[in-house]
């Protein structure tokens, strides 16, 4: 009946390793692409903030409280300053506080979390503890109290949020990382003789690659948010100019009460909007990965038949 | 049997090992190995077969020290290894003893690409040549696979195709004795004589002692010389494949060579002579029992309650 | 035999965007009353597609896109969802793979049966609790275990239980995907024993998919080896056991050595075998069916 034939094997196509796959489906993803758009155009913003507004943003340029109009695109301040100005400018520290501090914070819990999968027993016990421990710790009053002893500056806020902020993200990528472990390619590694570090660096961190994205971004937004509340409260370094001063200012002038909301939206709104931006991301890179929450293509009631659409039966009896 | 007279690959002694479940107040023992004797000589392939949560895949995993067991020796290749490799398995352990997981799917790294799976391999043990590419190739077609799947990626392959790239990683390194755990029990029913095919002939062309761990019997007589039955942690019988199945005397293996799905067969099902074989199951089980020699020829035991008026 | 169902050029399409894959593709089969029919292939050969659309249980992005499912005379495809949804369960009940796991884990066992009854029957609380006791009785499961949690149970247990479920309301047609694979082969022998015994005592046909054909030949009267979509062979277990005539089922006897009887070498499917054109199917023997078509190796062959 059949003579077996020897045909040429097609060569098989070249996939991507987790992290560049992860990007390309990315760059697909409607959410991606919106939440992407929106951070660069403040990143734009904050970058040329000295371009646009060379002089010192909290230079007086006007008279106070004065509503949108052609000179001041968002008015000023009770005290005259441009609120544009002071906008952008203030982009360039709560972006960069807010980035590096939800990095390190990242980097941290990475470190934590996976030395405590990979290692188990003593040290994963020792490490469970340090993690339950500040993620019990009401992390408000901890920043409150940090920042009111450490030395005002950058540096500061960027590690007071760094200490409230890792935690989160270590439970998560411990416990992520050992499920990782039990998996048979990690032992199929130690049974070829594999070491430690090599065996988490190669085999269970790029397979973690989507959670340790999600949480740098939930670091990043947490970050942000931190830090703003905290200068909010008058705790932060009230020489710089971030979205967390300006309202941290528009508060203290007052404005909030007498309902001079060019002074105080746009920082809030900034805030609120990086934050949605760096969610979209995170729920994006969750759809990639997780097939189920992919919207079907057609909303099918679930518990409709199966569709016929032979030519001679009915259509879609439901 | 020639290989009685060399020394054994794999020679264990009373392995006992105990896993611990449960949280705080309901912690509760499970004994998967039970004082275990087995032997695995050179250039043999032995079967050891029981059904789920026997304790095969713990025994597996001990040989190839991805567990540590309570207590009991085993020797490797001649060395008393738990004592002179107490706390981690030496890299030279690593190299002449290999393992074959059960999920092809599982165990490959889905971001590494084959090649580099295998030359990584090939480094760790200094197996790797100057013309590494070509031994690459070599590797990739000894175990019945064209060069191209060595640019891929675990998850464009079938999972037959996995299977025997996990058995080429086996390979580059060379080892004396593979452990394989249910290799192909989450394989396609097609392809599965392929990767057993491949096994038999490791041991014909390179000597290699084997444990395929399984739970299927017939496969398991298709595949190996000697047979060894495992229930709730204890070997319960053993000896030469077709001697065993032929007569088995261990109700357990009794049990099983009945429940195998036979189209020859003429006798429907029993349900009593199904609680019979529980029943006396049991009864042994909880007696204080010794190996007893069926026959010399075959190497046929059996494990039977010391004082049972005859089997 | 008056055919119980019929299944004529089915044809099932899983429909994406770019492409529509076929998953069943002209099946042609039919079931007589108190047959067991047995469908056997490897997986994504599309067995269990077809039995799914038989009950028209498929999802988005499943359609049946041809042919036609007939049941004593009713045009399934056509019926309406009050219609479907009284021919189920009552008429053709179906236990699917692994069915085992999606008891629902927080019901007392007892309360998912009688909810068979309570809904489908309209029955009062009481008889449908003194339904579910006869239903166990007839599994051979002591009734005591009403009470307990699906996780109370063992894996072989919880196959019964769903069995029992399956045939509550008296089917005359049950539909079985894989029941059981997940289980221990003693477990599984005493699972299809009770199956038998079942059909014995209540007469209703059986269509049983599985993989593994050591255990189809024992069980079925008919079977049909599926392939890519379509049936490749259909035959009676004997004429299958004394020779079968298609390569593809060839390979798959071929994969399940022989517990009795010399050993010998047996060579399964290459590694890239393909099968392509398949046919329709030829009458080459009475009740024997083959399908022609052509069959290519695309590497080194077996070693």
């Amino acid at each position: 009946m059949a003579y077996p034939q020897t045909e040429l094997v097609a060569t098989p196509q070249r996939g991507g390793r987790g992290l560049a796959r992860l990007l390309r489906n990315l760059g697909r993803n409607g959410k991606a692409i919106a939440g992407i758009a929106i951070l660069l155009l403040f990143i734009a913003g904050a970058l040329l903030a000295p371009v646009l507004f060379p002089d010192d943003p909290s230079r007086i340029v006007g008279g106070g409280a004065a509503p949108p109009n052609a000179e001041h695109l968002l008015g000023t301040t009770a005290r005259g300053q441009d609120v544009l100005a002071l906008t952008l400018w203030g982009a360039r520290s709560s972006l960069f506080v807010g980035f590096a501090a939800g990095l390190l914070a990242t980097l941290v819990a990475v470190l934590v979390g996976l030395a405590g999968a990979y290692f188990g027993g003593v040290l994963d016990d020792i490490l469970s503890l340090a993690t339950n421990v500040f993620l019990l710790i009401p992390g408000l009053p901890l920043l409150v109290i940090l920042a009111a002893f450490m030395p005002p500056g950058v540096g500061t806020v960027i590690i007071v949020l760094v200490i409230t902020g890792w935690a989160g993200g270590a439970r998560i990528l411990r416990s992520q990382g050992m499920s990782i472990r039990g998996k048979d390619y990690v032992a199929a590694s130690i049974v070829t003789g594999e070491r430690p570090l090599r065996i988490m660096l190669r085999d269970i961190l790029p397979n973690m690659a989507s959670i340790v994205m999600m949480t740098l971004l939930g670091c990043i937004i947490g970050s942000i948010g931190a830090q703003a509340g905290l200068e909010f409260l008058g705790l932060g370094d009230s020489n710089t100019i971030s979205w967390g001063t300006n309202l941290f200012w528009a508060t203290s002038d007052g404005s909030l009460m007498l309902g001079q909301w060019w002074i105080f939206v746009p920082s809030g709104l900034a805030i609120a909007l990086v934050a949605f931006a760096l969610a979209l991301c995170n729920y994006a890179v969750d759809e990639i990965t997780n097939p189920r929450l992919r919207k079907p293509r057609r909303a099918a009631n679930a518990a409709a038949p199966t569709r016929v659409t032979a030519d001679d039966a009915e259509e879609g009896v439901a | 049997m020639s290989t009685q007279e060399k020394t054994p690959a794999v020679r264990i002694r009373g392995l006992d090992k105990t896993f611990a479940h449960g949280g705080f107040r309901a912690r509760r023992k499970v004994r998967a190995l039970n004082a275990v004797d087995l032997d695995i000589g050179r250039g043999e392939i032995v079967a050891l077969v029981g059904e789920s949560g026997s304790g095969k895949s713990t025994l597996a995993r001990c040989i190839a020290r991805l567990e540590s067991p309570d207590s009991g020796s085993m020797e490797v290749l001649g060395e008393d290894v738990l004592r002179t490799q107490r706390r981690r398995a030496t890299k030279a352990y690593r190299s002449d003893v290999q393992m074959v997981f059960q999920d092809p799917f599982g165990s490959l790294n889905p971001t590494q690409r084959i090649e580099h799976v295998l030359a990584r391999s090939l480094h760790l043990h200094g197996k790797a040549r100057p013309d590494i590419r070509a031994q690459l190739v070599e590797l990739i077609e000894s175990v019945g696979l064209p060069a191209e799947v060595l640019a891929s990626f675990p998850h464009e392959l079938s999972g037959g195709q996995r299977q025997r790239i996990a058995i080429a990683r086996v390979l580059a390194v060379e080892p004396q004795v593979i452990l394989a755990d249910e290799p192909t029990s989450m394989l396609d029913v097609s392809v599965r004589i392929g990767v057993l095919n491949l096994l038999a002939r490791l041991r014909d062309e390179r000597g290699i002692a084997i444990l395929y761990v399984t739970h299927d019997l017939a496969s398991a007589r298709y595949l190996a010389d000697r047979i060894v039955v495992m229930n709730q942690g204890t070997l319960v019988e053993g000896g030469e494949s077709l001697a065993l199945l032929d007569a088995p005397r261990h109700p357990y293996t009794q049990m099983l060579v009945g429940a195998v799905p036979d189209p020859e067969r003429t006798t429907p099902f029993d349900p009593d002579e199904r609680r019979r074989y529980r029943t006396q199951i049991a009864a042994w089980a909880e007696a204080p029992s010794e190996r007893v020699t069926i026959d010399d020829a075959s190497g046929h035991w059996v494990w039977k309650p010391k004082e049972a008026a005859h089997v | 035999m008056s055919a119980l169902l019929e299944i004529e050029d089915l044809v099932v399409e899983y429909v994406s965007d770019e492409r529509a894959v076929r998953g069943a593709d002209r099946v042609s089969v039919s079931i007589g009353e108190g047959e067991i029919l047995g469908l056997a292939g490897e997986s994504g050969c599309g067995k269990s597609t077809v039995a799914n659309a038989v009950m028209r249980l498929l999802k988005e992005p499943a359609r049946i896109s041809g042919g036609a499912v007939r049941f004593d005379g009713q045009d399934v495809l056509r019926m309406s969802t009050e219609r479907l949804r009284d021919w189920r369960w009552r008429e053709t009940a179906m236990v699917f793979q692994s069915a085992m796991n999606s008891l629902i884990p927080v019901m007392r066992i007892g309360d998912q049966i009688a909810d068979i009854f309570t809904t489908h029957e309209k029955m009062s609380k009481r008889a449908a609790r003194a339904e579910a006791v006869r239903l166990m009785e007839l599994v051979r499961i002591d009734p005591a275990r009403l009470k307990a949690y699906p996780h109370q149970l063992s894996g072989g247990q919880r196959q019964r239980v769903v069995i029992a479920m399956a045939c509550a309301l008296r089917p005359r047609l049950l539909i079985l995907d894989e029941p059981t694979t997940a289980l221990d082969v003693v477990v599984q022998q005493e699972i299809l024993a009770e199956i038998k015994q079942l059909q014995a005592e209540l007469g209703f046909a059986v269509l049983f998919i599985t993989h593994d054909m050591s255990l189809m030949l024992e069980l079925s009267d008919r079977i049909g080896v599926m392939y890519a979509g379509r049936i490749v062979e259909l035959a009676p277990a004997a004429a299958l056991r004394q020779g079968a005539r298609h390569a593809y089922t060839q390979a798959l006897l071929g994969a399940f050595p022989s517990i009795t009887g010399p050993r010998e070498r047996r060579v399964g499917l290459a590694e890239g075998t393909r099968f392509t054109d398949i046919g329709d199917l030829v009458e080459v023997a009475p009740g024997h069916f083959v399908a022609p078509g052509d069959m290519t190796v695309r590497t080194e062959g077996n070693r």
